[in-house]
């Protein structure tokens, strides 16, 4: 210490850090610190606050999400990326001339290169100055890899000069085409400035007037391309210039995407480049015209006006599968700036069916102008179309004053409450406002409609009077020729389908969409014959009708659907919808599963004929899988995979499969892993994290990029482990590969340790692949620990499990079909409750109308009408895997009953209770198959009196008795909330998993009540003590507040002045504070002062409240658990002493407790919660 | 020096001008993965997480005009705090047509009342851990590797200086000298951020 004492220099140390690491080494200092343990600390201290170092350790821990958002983690992309671009400018500036100046790249042609401006999928943009003409030009060199084939280079060559015949202000200028060279090019005007990505990158959403004059632009660029007859096929921000200083745009890359469609899908069928906006035809792979750019503008103007494409995924397949499937986000949702009509045309453009999109990009281009014309001077232009500015009629409730009081009184009252269940307690006073009972109900027709007199209704609004306003302007937008129905026979009418209907004269279809409907007539329909077939299909003698217009030259005679929705074949013909598949064999056309179809000689995905397979020996594997194979080949859709033995290929579960070689994970080998007896055993999640297990290990598959670790379960921890493989490995051989790295761990009961990567590569690849391999770690712990539960519960869960065996038949898809059919009928049994109460068809004639038919798409893309009479029905959109029943306004008042068995306990919390999957079995069930539960949850929001006497156990018989009430259409977990009161969520448990729930209202829950504090009627002089604390803390009474309180209150956790209390002198117990009664009375008048309670009501509201006793003994009494079920607390401790009286004042909603004790002769409130 | 009326409105014109808008394209960068990050925590899948954030940006941005109505109010702290309250309502609210199912429903029962103190609590730490992050990127760009080798090993990684010596085969002062090079150096970044959000 003292020979190193001498080395001790401070100052040293001060400089040393606040010097440039780089240039400042002392080296002596260095020396010192290896020794001298005063210094080190010194040196520490000084650096930074002891707080910043822990702060750090803490914070910049590898955290969970880090990486999530950086879509690149994957093994297989490792070192890729940068490599590539780089490679390609590489090539292309190798093959450049010499140029006699240094300062340059190098020439090409005539042409100077000076540098380089981006690199796209199909090659180069080099920036050059064309000497002959003194002008900056730019060159888009094909790249090599592309140049070497010989289709994408007559197809270049063809389409640039197609381009380069278009000559307008907002298309780029084409100077010239060379196919000559070794590598073609083409030369561009080059235009100063960024592209609109790069705009949107750094700016985020446009303002309206901004995306109007560039969506006018483009629309005029693309009008004078489309004129000449040719497609964009890549309209997207990056091909959109905005040039500097200058309102004008540029459309660049005209026609060119097409030159490399036959190339852009990788050998692994991944489309290169983003496949963000193209339109549906195209992402299905179907011809397209001119229509399929108004789509792309569409989806770029949706981007301009939110900040981010309209579909989104995590893989090009993903976003594809959305643009043809799903709806995007409203934009309003987004951004609530953007204009309603401006969403409207947006819609318009991004319609689907590109019959529904505007006619022509020269049609757009003026309604866009029109409109900004308007934007910018609203008061002299009106915007083009008036019905785009229509407002949504919006409905109040009206709420009864004295309910809203009641529960308000409760609140100010006692002056109770956390701020949470003040929340709660407003919404259900809001939201359980009586049925107004005189209402008239009608007759249930079908399908949501309901006869009332001589009118037919539908949600509620007359059918010829609905949509009256504007369907002259619908008409125009849809470019239809509609007539709203009038004189519709009531007596006669019928509900055909949701969309259909007739009566004895006419036949009506009904265009809705989200929040209006317009029924109008179809005046070419045939009353007498038209009948409905299909999803929003119709025939009648004469013609094929789809979405209310009749399709051409499909015969009605013969028509025949092959997959509802899709696809339909008549004696000489098959259609996928509106196109025709040219040499089908019609009459073996069929649908097999997915979107794979067959016939004698063929196998198509979607409309696409699948090159080579075998219609004799094809296998699909279900509608949940794209895989499917015959003897020699495997195909993902309309991709063949190569390198698998095709006769023995079986997809295990999403993206792993096997063959009789192995198991494989996105392709890559799971090593040593056993495909004679590899199976998935059962989810883990809904979102598809699964374990699965061979004869000797189980393995856990995770969806954030297909990863699969092998997990070994030990004494007191769960190792996992999985291999990673270079990109670029040949797939589907196990032979002669090794992984480029095994990453291993340990899960424990406190968290992962252990983790390790095993691996030859480069410190930063192993950096970077732990850390990806650790984010995976963190995200998936609860399903890696659910996992290792499952495995450590041993055999009798195990062999419960085995006893499910992923039946993967092959061509079956029977699995999940079964699933639904099992549920379907359970829930059919729920209808049948309903039967029962008459007004609804029996049971046999329900069962008719049940429509199960899992096959295809139909699963997710229909509205399956269920019940015929019963008005309800099942409503099925894709991407929502909700299903919601919706009960008809006519079923409104029906009376529900359910009786079951527990298989679990249940939870009492929120304001309700919550009946999980677990917790419901059906009773009737003889056989364990059928015991499987049926109703997956009720959620209950019950009143706080029925809540507190609730404490069902598993085993208990529970009955659920309520009223279906007002229908509503909200979706999801945010519209359980919504309905008043209870919840019915019917679960179907697979995947997808639709739920179908409906709102009841005065619900009853009863069974084994668990609640054993008796109440009585309280002694005439206590009940009048504690209306006399209600009616003072109504009225702010100080004087009798002051009466009637001890001079020392005890408040209870959960009581609002509780928290009051501890800002004031106040003196903690273990049960609560004591704070003297006038200090509490501020706090109290502050509150009445805030919610004044209205005189003249005030009387009513004191005997609005119950007021009873709870028999407890003196000495320590603790509510029970959750019996004041919203608090944070779960109890409450009073002391009862000889003679208090414990008063609990409730009224539906809510209750609290009064301790009263007699001092002086006079009831007091000693505490109260 | 900040607080004089006029760098105020420069400020202001800087944000309101689309060409320079440091002062939000900074509030940006720090909140984009502060949200993305609080909303994954919460289940949502990568897509719904960025919308989230487009969402709340966007939400924020469009109150921008607010602020001027606000006198005395510094931008930084002004934007804070509707940021704040922005992420914390979209949060605290339930995921659109989340899929309801099962355990899912389950967990999202329990969670719903969020209690917002909590809430607003991992907030700042994200937002702090997202300074020390960036804080962290700088300063490893403008040290030599082993230097900050050095401190990941014993900092972040929490292993002892002697170990990280013998592995990185140098002598224990140069490790110590090291991390405190890099701490000093990742203090006075943060630093200079703390003080201008002051």
């Amino acid at each position: 210490m003292n020979a190193q004492a001498s080395d001790c220099n401070r100052n040293r140390i001060n400089d040393f850090l606040s010097s440039d690491p780089v240039g400042f080494d002392d080296a002596e200092l260095v020396r010192h610190l290896d020794t001298c343990a005063a210094c080190r600390q010194y040196l520490e201290t000084q650096a930074a606050e002891p707080e910043r170092w822990s702060k750090a350790t803490e914070l910049l821990q590898p955290s969970e999400f880090d990486r999530a958002g950086s879509a690149e983690c994957s093994a297989a992309t490792l070192g890729q990326e940068q490599v590539e671009p780089t490679a390609a400018i590489q090539h292309v500036i190798d093959s450049l001339a010499p140029s006699e100046d240094p300062n340059r790249l190098g020439r090409l042609g005539c042409y100077e290169v000076s540098g380089i401006i981006g690199v796209g999928g199909m090659g180069v943009v080099l920036k050059a100055v064309d000497p002959a003409l003194d002008r900056v030009v730019a060159i888009k060199v094909m790249a090599p890899h592309l140049a070497h084939n010989a289709t994408a280079r007559k197809r270049f060559s063809r389409e640039a000069k197609a381009a380069a015949a278009v000559l307008h202000p907002n298309v780029i200028p084409i100077h010239c085409v060379s196919n000559d060279d070794k590598n073609p090019y083409l030369v561009m005007a080059y235009i100063r400035g960024g592209s609109l990505q790069k705009r949107l990158d750094r700016e985020g959403p446009l303002s309206t007037v901004e995306i109007l004059r560039i969506g006018s632009q483009v629309a005029a660029g693309l009008a004078a391309a489309h004129d000449q007859g040719l497609i964009h096929r890549d309209i997207k921000p990056e091909n959109v210039l905005l040039e500097d200083g200058v309102e004008r745009v540029t459309l660049t890359d005209f026609g060119l995407a097409r030159a490399v469609d036959d190339t852009s899908v990788t050998r692994e069928g991944t489309i290169a480049g983003t496949p963000q906006y193209m339109s549906p035809e195209q992402s299905r792979g179907e011809s397209i015209d001119q229509k399929s750019d108004l789509f792309s503008l569409g989806s770029v103007l949706y981007t301009l006006c939110t900040g981010r494409p309209p579909f989104r995924a995590d893989s090009s397949y993903g976003v594809m599968r959305r643009i043809s499937d799903a709806t995007p986000t409203p934009i309003r949702e987004l951004n609530p700036d953007i204009p309603e009509w401006l969403v409207g045309i947006i819609a318009k453009l991004m319609a689907k069916e590109k019959s529904e999109r505007f006619d022509s990009a020269g049609e757009v281009r003026e309604l866009l102008e029109a409109c900004l014309s308007h934007v910018q001077q609203p008061t002299a232009v009106s915007l083009p179309s008036q019905w785009l500015t229509k407002e949504k009629p919006t409905f109040g409730k009206p709420r009864e004053l004295l309910t809203f009081y009641k529960t308000i009184g409760a609140l100010s009252m006692l002056s109770l409450l956390i701020a949470t269940a003040w929340g709660l307690f407003l919404f259900q006073g809001e939201t359980q406002s009586p049925q107004n009972a005189s209402e008239t109900k009608g007759e249930v027709v079908g399908h949501g409609y309901t006869r009332k007199g001589e009118f037919i209704y539908f949600d509620g609004r007359r059918i010829d009077q609905a949509g009256k306003e504007d369907i002259d302007a619908f008409a125009k937008f849809t470019d239809l020729d509609l007539t709203l129905c009038s004189n519709v026979d009531a007596a006669s009418f019928k509900a055909l389908s949701e969309e259909y209907s007739k009566d004895k004269n006419k036949v009506y279809y009904k265009w809705i969409s989200p929040d209006r409907f317009w029924v109008v007539e179809l005046p070419k329909a045939d009353v007498k014959s038209f009948e409905v077939v299909g999803f929003n299909f119709a025939k009648d003698s004469k013609n094929v009708w789809w979405y209310g217009s009749i399709l051409p030259e499909v015969d009605p005679a013969t028509v025949e659907i092959v997959n509802d929705g899709f696809v339909w074949k008549d004696a000489t013909s098959v259609w996928y919808q509106h196109e025709k598949i040219t040499n089908a064999d019609v009459e073996t056309f069929r649908h097999l599963e997915q979107a794979f179809y067959g016939d004698a000689t063929r196998v198509y995905w979607s409309s696409t004929p699948l090159e080579g397979a075998d219609p004799q020996t094809f296998r699909t594997f279900g509608d949940d899988s794209p895989y499917g194979a015959d003897r020699n080949g495997v195909w993902k859709g309309d991709t063949r995979i190569t390198g698998l033995d095709a006769a023995t290929f079986e997809p295990v579960h999403q993206s792993v499969y096997k063959d009789k070689n192995g198991v494989y994970a996105s392709g890559y080998p799971i090593k040593d892993a056993d495909p004679k007896t590899f199976r998935k055993v059962v989810n883990l999640d809904q979102h598809f994290t699964a374990l699965l297990a061979d004869a000797d290990n189980y393995y856990i598959f995770l969806p954030f990029r297909g990863e699969v670790f092998l997990l070994e379960p030990t004494a007191d921890s769960l190792k996992v482990s999985r291999q990673i493989w270079p990109p670029g490995t040949p797939q589907h051989r196990q032979a002669d590969f090794d992984p480029v790295a095994i990453t291993t761990a340990e899960l424990r009961a406190d968290g992962w340790s252990k983790h390790n990567v095993a691996s030859e590569l480069d410190g930063g690849a192993i950096k970077s692949l732990k850390d990806q391999e650790s984010h995976l770690f963190t995200i998936y712990q609860q399903r890696f620990t659910k996992a290792w539960d499952i495995l450590r519960e041993g055999t009798s869960q195990a062999s419960k499990i085995e006893k499910k065996p992923s039946e993967q038949v092959p061509t079956s898809g029977k699995v999940a079909a079964e699933a639904w059919r099992t549920d379907v009928v359970a829930f059919d049994k729920f209808l049948g409750e309903l039967v029962a109460k008459g007004r609804v068809p029996n049971q046999q004639a329900l069962a008719k109308r049940i429509k199960i038919s899992p096959q295809g798409k139909e699963l997710n893309s229909e509205v399956i009408p269920v019940t015929k009479g019963a008005g309800g029905y099942i409503d099925l959109k894709p991407a929502e895997d909700t299903v919601q029943f919706r009960a008809n306004e006519a079923l409104k008042g029906q009376k529900v009953t359910w009786e079951f068995t527990l298989g679990s306990d249940v939870i009492v919390r929120n304001g309700g209770i919550v009946l999980m999957p677990q917790s419901i079995t059906n009773q009737d069930a003889k056989d364990t198959k059928k015991a499987i539960p049926f109703l997956s949850a009720i959620m209950a929001r019950v009143t706080r009196d029925q809540a507190a006497e609730m404490g069902f156990k598993t085993g208990d018989r529970v009955k659920v008795e309520g009223t279906i009430g007002d229908f509503s259409s909200n979706k999801g977990i945010a519209a359980l909330q919504s309905p008043a009161g209870p919840v019915a969520v019917y679960h179907l448990d697979s995947a997808p998993h639709p739920i179908f729930w409906v709102g009841l209202i005065e619900v009853k829950i009863t069974g084994p009540k668990r609640k054993s504090t008796p109440l009585r009627k309280p002694a005439a002089d206590v009940a009048k003590v504690a209306k006399a604390a209600l009616r003072a803390n109504f009225q702010y009474d100080e004087q009798a507040i002051k009466a009637i309180y001890t001079e020392e209150v005890l408040l209870l956790p959960g009581n609002r002045l509780f928290h009051f209390g501890l800002e004031l002198p106040a003196k903690m117990t273990p049960s609560g504070v004591v704070v003297k009664r006038d200090n509490m009375l501020p706090a109290l008048k502050k509150q009445a002062e805030r919610d004044p309670a209205p005189e003249s009501i005030v009387a009513l509201l004191v005997d609005e409240f119950r007021i009873e006793q709870l028999d407890v003994p003196a000495g320590e009494f603790v509510t029970e658990p959750n019996q004041p079920s919203d608090s944070l607390y779960g109890k409450l401790n009073f002391t009862i002493e000889e003679n208090d009286a414990l008063i609990k004042i409730s009224v539906p909603d809510a209750f609290r407790y009064l301790q009263l004790r007699k001092v002086d002769e006079q009831w007091k409130v000693v505490a109260e919660y | 020096m900040t607080d004089f009326p006029e760098t105020r409105s420069d400020l202001l014109a800087k944000v309101r001008s689309p060409d320079d808008r440091e002062a939000w394209e900074q509030f940006v960068l720090l909140y984009r993965p502060v949200i993305y990050r609080m909303a994954r925590r919460r289940g949502m899948q990568d897509a719904d997480a960025q919308e989230i954030v487009q969402m709340v940006l966007v939400r924020v941005a469009g109150a921008i005009d607010r602020w001027e109505q606000e006198p005395g109010t510094r931008f930084r702290h002004w934007l804070r705090r509707v940021a704040k309250n922005v992420i914390l309502s979209a949060l605290s609210r339930s995921p659109r047509d989340a899929a309801a199912g099962g355990s899912e429903l389950q967990e999202l029962l329990a969670t719903q009342p969020e209690v917002a103190a909590a809430l607003e609590q991992e907030l700042d730490l994200e937002s702090m851990r997202e300074q020390y992050l960036r804080a962290a990127i700088t300063v490893q760009k403008d040290v030599n590797a082993d230097t900050w080798r050095a401190f990941e090993l014993t900092v972040i990684a929490g292993q002892a200086c002697d170990d990280v010596a013998t592995l990185m085969s140098k002598s224990v002062g140069t490790v110590y000298a090291a991390r405190s090079r890099v701490m000093r150096r990742l203090r006075d970044q943060i630093q200079r951020w703390e003080e201008s959000e002051r």
